[in-house]
């Protein structure tokens, strides 16, 4: 039905602004905190999530501003026209295998958090495959629907947010952030890279500028989106550091719950927050897993011709086992590593070969003209 | 679009009247006219034949007793033929006898020429009396309908402290009188459509031409010209016919028995379809929102109206999750009931035999029997049903140890939020729900809860009310309607139509307040 | 579009569906809440490890007050069992088999550890471990060393309380408002001491006849973890002006032959690090008091400027005197720094702070070379509702 003007799979800008930090918070907030305690000297992780952050912010500016240069194009067509067809198609394979393991890697983390938090015994193979059948019945809806889910999803992740940022600030305590400015380059460094994988996902605007109707405004709204993660990232970061210090910090797995737990809310209408604080936080996750995956059958999508249902009936458990595959936590950890690394070094590489090779065509056109 | 086309609804069928093998045509001759329309009724004891003569000619009129108004056939049409019967210089030619009665005679409102048995027949079985003359093969159709009907009375699905206390009828002409005194725009459509193969009722679609975005009118129409079955007994019938996904527990249009609902959704924007023979109409297309929001919102002060729409977002909230969050809680996640609490809990639940799901579920049903049945019984014999029920059952049950009070707390709790909704079947629907989550919170806890939770969110974002998406404007988002929905602004600053209706006619109202 | 949608959810209900008999679910009134526990010290074992002994206190909810239903008459509501073993883990495992329902520690409040425990050293750390680790614990749950046995506490039968480990509790919560005693420590804090290899203080409770009392504070060394010595009640005062762990509490001065009590509502404390030499560091430790008069034994009139003048100034005397004895106790006789100067140094003074860090109050131990001043300085804010209330003799004055 395409006969009414905001209902059909068209999304507005507005929608992209949203999408771009719904993928991005998820579980790497979660235990960001700690990584980056544990890389830099007292408060000072702050800098590396600002400087990470203002390159991230343009980085995700570009790479919106690459795909809004071919407004209605979808990826495979605007990187043919830049590239070479194959070329294309490697780089949309190569994007599509990111949307793969960071939904599996995201499943596996939830699931094992699930486990550590809410339950016991519950093995955590079950928790996974329950949340990805959620998952994959969102992605087999419509795509804008997904977008809609987004919006409906983050003002809730944002007021949980706020609400455990709000509550804690009565445990937190300014000398904890102390002393400023005493970390060594090379911590900075390793600060940096710790918390730049936190930002990964961003690559989704590659495909679905493709979507916006005016896809004009979507470098500015996917860098606002970015913002808005950072911004969250930066909160959660120096209020972690201000109730826990930095030693705890550095020592608690998952130092984001861990200070849900700390409060308690007033007028004790729960006893720990933590629960409540995870349960609304796997709506974040959810969203970060659905955005993967659906980008993953989106770009392979463009590669072959056959249904969605099939792509996804192909990848759901291909999702399943990738994130199954790691044996214990420590497993957990290096696929995450290489999820991130894979993640921002294919990002980051297809969008400056993009741009710049768009730049130079693009200045043969003008001198035509 | 599998499921829609499981029922051809996308094609346009053809409906074919079934005269078998009565000849359809008039015939000069009257007797064998009289006879036809006999045969065709089978002789029913309530048509009435009323043979006289105007001069030398045969007339006769036909209706159907009970359904005409018998004052005004007497003394407007049967009187008026028969003075003009007695005078002398009647026209002589068949025509143009017949043509005098047409133009001059009859002192009533709606007259017409009926050309076929068929047509006559049904203006015949809805109240029209018709006039037949010897020689002609024409007949004259009548509107003389009048029956006895229900008088306008207090809606009683909906009932409001502050408001119009007018409800709709049953009949389709008194319920366009209530719109029309609401709205005395010219631009006020009113468009006929006749459903049922067999039950031919009127169905007429109201929208106010120029507000109304042209697509979602197509979308109506497209979709009622669908109609076809034998009977439509309820707006609901065409509800279910029309309405985007069967599947969904969600309903897709908002039935209302309110004349002020149905004009302040008109004005939006929307369409109102009237079904003769039920008070109930039909007003899509609808968002989330709209079932939580009562008419009284705006009839009351903005900030009481606000406060009462806060109230019932928290009584859906209560409504859908308590049961199971008691469940969760309770068999799961001890650790988040504060303790003092959590220990009393214990307590009370200390020797009853049933975990909690089996002791929600218990409970749920017998106040889902409860009411049912205090629907059911005349409302003298519901409240005695709701006393037995609500406070021996549920006493007895507690002191026998059977379910724990708190859970009848909860229970209770829920079954009163879930009255506080305006309308009913969004209430059903959160009723529903309700279940699968229990479920859920039983096989995974909080886990399983917000994992529903997306579920249900995944299934709102992909349905539609006539195309609309059904999750306007929370998302796709539009900011200026948030205005009217969970809170509401003042009425001075309500000046724009929705924006997710996508009206033609942009504002309702220019800035107000004292200044302006 | 629309039957893959539909197949999807109901192969979710389907999976669901089975699971219904499921891994994690427990009626809370199958679990046993535990609200405290205590840990002694059994024996010292030949291989240098440790025999300690666990109790902890189950909820048992029908003897709870609230449950006025018949039956549950005159049921203890609570019920201590007592488990010795080698690790703490082992030894809740053991007590869930002992007490039919399994030990669920999400609503625990207290943890007492006896005296014994904790002067051996790093064994506090050890026992810390598994609290910390468990995810059931809250960060919350309040820290206590007892004098004398441990368990003892949980055996108290507190009259307008049900459960004694919430009896403790509010003691803890209140009792330090008075004086006496600093703020409780929750095991989140200490995870932070855990961690931070700094000297700490940790509040302690022991049995008084039927009641218990929160007083005194263990004074530990932050290289192994063990506790030094007990402060007593003075000590205890002096070092939570100091660190600001104080919320009130009294000091009494004698002003002219006469006793006044002030009691104490704002403390703020000021502590300097002067000096470059880490050898001979003065350190300046500022306090600032407000108080208001409580009682009176003389009968001179408290709006007197001078004679308020002198009240402030000997409540200043005193304050400095607690305070003086204190540093003398931590720094000349434990040579520990629980007075958070390390922390200071740590935080405004980091470069010099890691050039001693591995020496401050352990090694060359330059905490015990500093020098420390004190100076205090009261303000009187209100005298009372009443001047005097032997106004007959007030002329004679």
């Amino acid at each position: 039905m395409k006969w009414f003007d905001y209902a059909d799979e068209k999304i507005s800008d507005k929608e992209i602004m949203i999408a771009v930090p719904s993928i991005v918070i998820g579980v790497g907030i979660l235990s960001m905190p700690r990584e980056l305690a544990g890389a830099t000297t007292s408060s000072d992780g702050w800098i590396s999530i600002v400087i990470g952050g203002t390159i991230f912010v343009f980085i995700t500016w570009m790479v919106a501003k690459l795909a809004a240069s071919f407004p209605n194009q979808q990826f495979l067509t605007y990187a043919s026209s830049l590239v070479t067809k194959p070329v294309a198609v490697v780089l949309t394979f190569l994007l599509s295998v990111q949307g793969i393991i960071l939904s599996a890697y995201v499943m596996r983390v939830i699931a094992e958090i699930a486990k550590e938090y809410l339950f016991d015994e519950t093995p955590v193979e079950v928790i996974a495959l329950t949340f990805l059948l959620v998952v994959v019945y969102a992605v087999s809806g419509s795509r804008a629907g997904l977008f809609r889910l987004n919006m409906m999803f983050f003002p809730i992740i944002v007021i949980i947010a706020v609400l455990v940022i709000v509550f804690s600030l009565g445990w937190f305590n300014t000398e904890n952030l102390l002393p400023v400015f005493k970390t060594s380059f090379s911590g900075h460094l390793q600060g940096l890279q710790v918390s730049s994988l936190s930002y990964i996902g961003f690559g989704i605007v590659l495909f679905y500028t493709a979507l916006v109707k005016q896809p004009a405004g979507a470098p500015r709204m996917a860098a606002i989106g970015m913002s808005m993660a950072v911004g969250l990232y930066l909160l959660f970061f120096i209020v972690c550091l201000g109730v826990f210090g930095n030693l705890s910090t550095a020592n608690l797995i998952y130092p984001t719950i861990e200070l849900a737990k700390e409060i308690e809310i007033p007028g004790g209408f729960f006893e720990r927050f933590d629960s409540v604080f995870l349960t609304i936080w796997i709506m974040a996750i959810f969203n970060t897993t659905a955005m993967g995956l659906d980008v993953a059958v989106f770009a392979l999508n463009s590669l072959f011709n056959v249904k969605k249902a099939k792509i996804l009936f192909v990848l759901s458990p291909l999702v399943y086992f990738i994130g199954m595959f790691p044996k214990n936590f420590n497993e957990v950890v290096t696929l995450g590593a290489f999820v991130g690394y894979y993640s921002l070094i294919v990002t980051v590489i297809v969008t400056i070969v993009l741009l710049i090779i768009s730049k130079i065509k693009g200045g043969k056109k003008n001198g035509k003209k | 679009m599998v499921k829609r086309s499981l029922f051809n609804r996308n094609k346009e069928q053809k409906v074919n009247n079934n005269v078998e093998n009565f000849p359809v045509e008039l015939f000069k001759n009257l007797n064998r006219n009289i006879d036809n329309l006999k045969k065709m009724l089978n002789e029913p004891s309530d048509l009435v034949i009323h043979e006289f003569t105007i001069g030398n000619n045969k007339c006769a009129i036909a209706y159907i007793d009970g359904l005409t108004d018998k004052d005004m056939l007497h003394n407007n049409i049967l009187k008026n033929l028969l003075i003009f019967g007695r005078k002398q210089d009647l026209p002589t030619s068949e025509t143009d006898l017949f043509n005098e009665v047409q133009k001059g005679l009859l002192s009533i409102s709606s007259i017409e020429e009926g050309k076929s048995l068929d047509e006559l027949t049904i203006k015949l079985l809805s109240g029209s009396s018709v006039f037949y003359l010897d020689g002609i093969d024409n007949v004259l159709i009548m509107a003389t309908k009048g029956w006895d009907s229900r008088s306008i009375e207090e809606p009683q699905s909906e009932s409001l402290i502050r408001g119009s206390r007018e409800g709709f009828v049953e009949n389709l002409r008194t319920n366009m009188v209530l719109i029309r005194r609401q709205i005395r725009d010219p631009n006020l459509r009113f468009k006929t459509y006749e459903v049922g193969r067999r039950s031919k009722k009127s169905l007429i679609l109201t929208y106010v031409d120029g507000i109304i975005h042209p697509d979602i009118l197509n979308e109506v129409n497209r979709r009622l010209a669908t109609i076809d079955m034998d009977d439509a007994p309820e707006s609901g019938y065409i509800e279910q016919w029309i309405e985007d996904n069967f599947l969904s527990p969600f309903p897709q249009m908002e039935n209302t028995e309110r004349p002020d609902k149905v004009a302040a959704a008109v004005l939006q924007g929307k369409v109102a379809i009237i079904l003769d023979g039920t008070p109930f109409v039909l007003i899509a297309p609808i968002t989330l929102g709209n079932m939580l929001q009562s008419p009284e919102d705006y009839y009351e002060r903005w900030s009481i109206g606000s406060l009462l729409r806060l109230l019932r977002y928290l009584a859906a909230f209560i409504a859908m999750f308590a049961p199971s969050l008691y469940i969760a809680l309770v068999s799961y996640h001890q650790g988040m009931i504060p303790s003092e609490l959590a220990f009393s809990i214990a307590a009370t639940r200390e020797g009853v035999p049933f975990p909690a799901f089996i002791e929600a579920i218990l409970m749920g049903i017998t106040m889902e029997l409860l009411r049912e049945a205090g629907a059911r019984l005349p409302r003298s014999i519901g409240q005695t049903v709701g006393i037995v029920g609500g406070i021996v059952i549920g006493e007895a049950a507690v002191t026998a140890g059977v379910v724990s009070p708190v859970m009848v707390i909860i229970v209770a709790l829920t079954a009163i939020a879930s009255f506080t909704t305006p309308s009913y079947s969004i209430a059903i629907s959160f009723r529903m729900i309700r279940f699968g989550f229990m479920v859920a919170a039983a096989v995974l806890g909080l886990y399983g809860i917000v994992l529903v939770y997306i579920m249900i969110n995944i299934h709102i974002v992909n349905l539609k009310s006539i195309g609309v998406p059904y999750s306007t404007p929370f998302a796709p988002g539009f900011l200026e309607d948030w205005k009217d929905l969970i809170l509401r602004a003042p009425v001075p600053m309500l000046t724009k139509r929705p924006r997710y209706m996508q009206t033609k006619d942009k504002r309702s109202a220019n800035k107000g307040g004292r200044s302006s | 579009m629309g039957k893959s949608r539909g197949i999807c959810l109901l192969l979710t209900l389907g999976l669901l569906m089975p699971l219904t008999s499921c891994w994690d679910r427990m009626e809370i009134e199958e679990r046993g809440f535990a609200v405290g526990s205590a840990i002694d010290l059994v024996e010292k074992l030949d291989n240098g490890e440790y025999k300690i002994m666990l109790t902890t206190q189950f909820v048992v909810p029908a003897g709870m007050s609230a449950s006025t239903q018949s039956g549950g008459g005159n049921q203890e509501p609570f019920m201590n069992l007592s488990v010795s073993g080698e690790s703490v883990f082992d030894i809740s495992r053991e007590m869930s088999k002992l007490a039919s329902r399994e030990a669920y520690y999400p609503h625990l409040k207290v943890i007492i550890i006896s005296e014994e425990v904790v002067e051996e050293p790093d064994l506090f750390a050890s026992i810390m471990d598994v609290f910390l680790r468990d995810h059931e614990m809250r960060r919350s749950v309040k820290l206590s060393i007892s004098k004398g046995e441990a368990k003892e506490v949980l055996y108290i039968k507190p009259d307008n309380e049900d459960l004694p480990a919430m009896y403790i509790k509010s003691v803890m919560e209140n009792s330090y408002k008075t004086g006496g005693s600093i703020e409780p420590i929750h095991i989140g804090e200490v995870q932070e001491y855990l961690l931070s290899n700094r000297s700490y203080v940790i509040p302690s409770v022991f049995v008084a006849g039927d009641n218990i009392k929160y007083e005194g504070v263990g004074v530990f060394q932050g290289k192994n973890n063990q506790m030094l010595e007990i402060l007593n009640n003075d000590e205890t005062k002096g070092l939570g002006f100091i660190i600001e762990k104080i919320k009130g509490g009294t000091i009494k001065v004698e002003v002219g032959g006469d006793l006044i009590t002030i009691e104490l509502a704002d403390i703020k404390s000021n502590i300097k690090v002067e000096g470059k030499d880490k050898e001979n560091l003065k350190i300046s430790v500022k306090m600032e008091l407000e108080g208001k008069i409580a009682e009176t034994f003389g009968n001179k009139s408290v709006l007197d400027r001078n004679y308020f003048t002198k009240i402030e100034e000997a409540a200043a005397k005193k304050v400095e005197e607690l305070a003086q004895q204190t540093i003398e106790k931590v720094q000349g006789e434990l040579k520990v720094d629980v007075l958070g100067i390390s922390d200071l140094l740590y935080q405004r003074h980091y470069d010099m702070w890691q050039t001693i860090e591995g020496d401050w109050d352990q090694g060359a131990n330059y905490f015990s070379q500093s020098t420390i001043n004190v100076s205090a300085d009261v303000k009187i804010e209100k005298p009372g509702a009443t001047d005097n209330i032997n106004s007959n003799q007030n002329g004679d004055q």
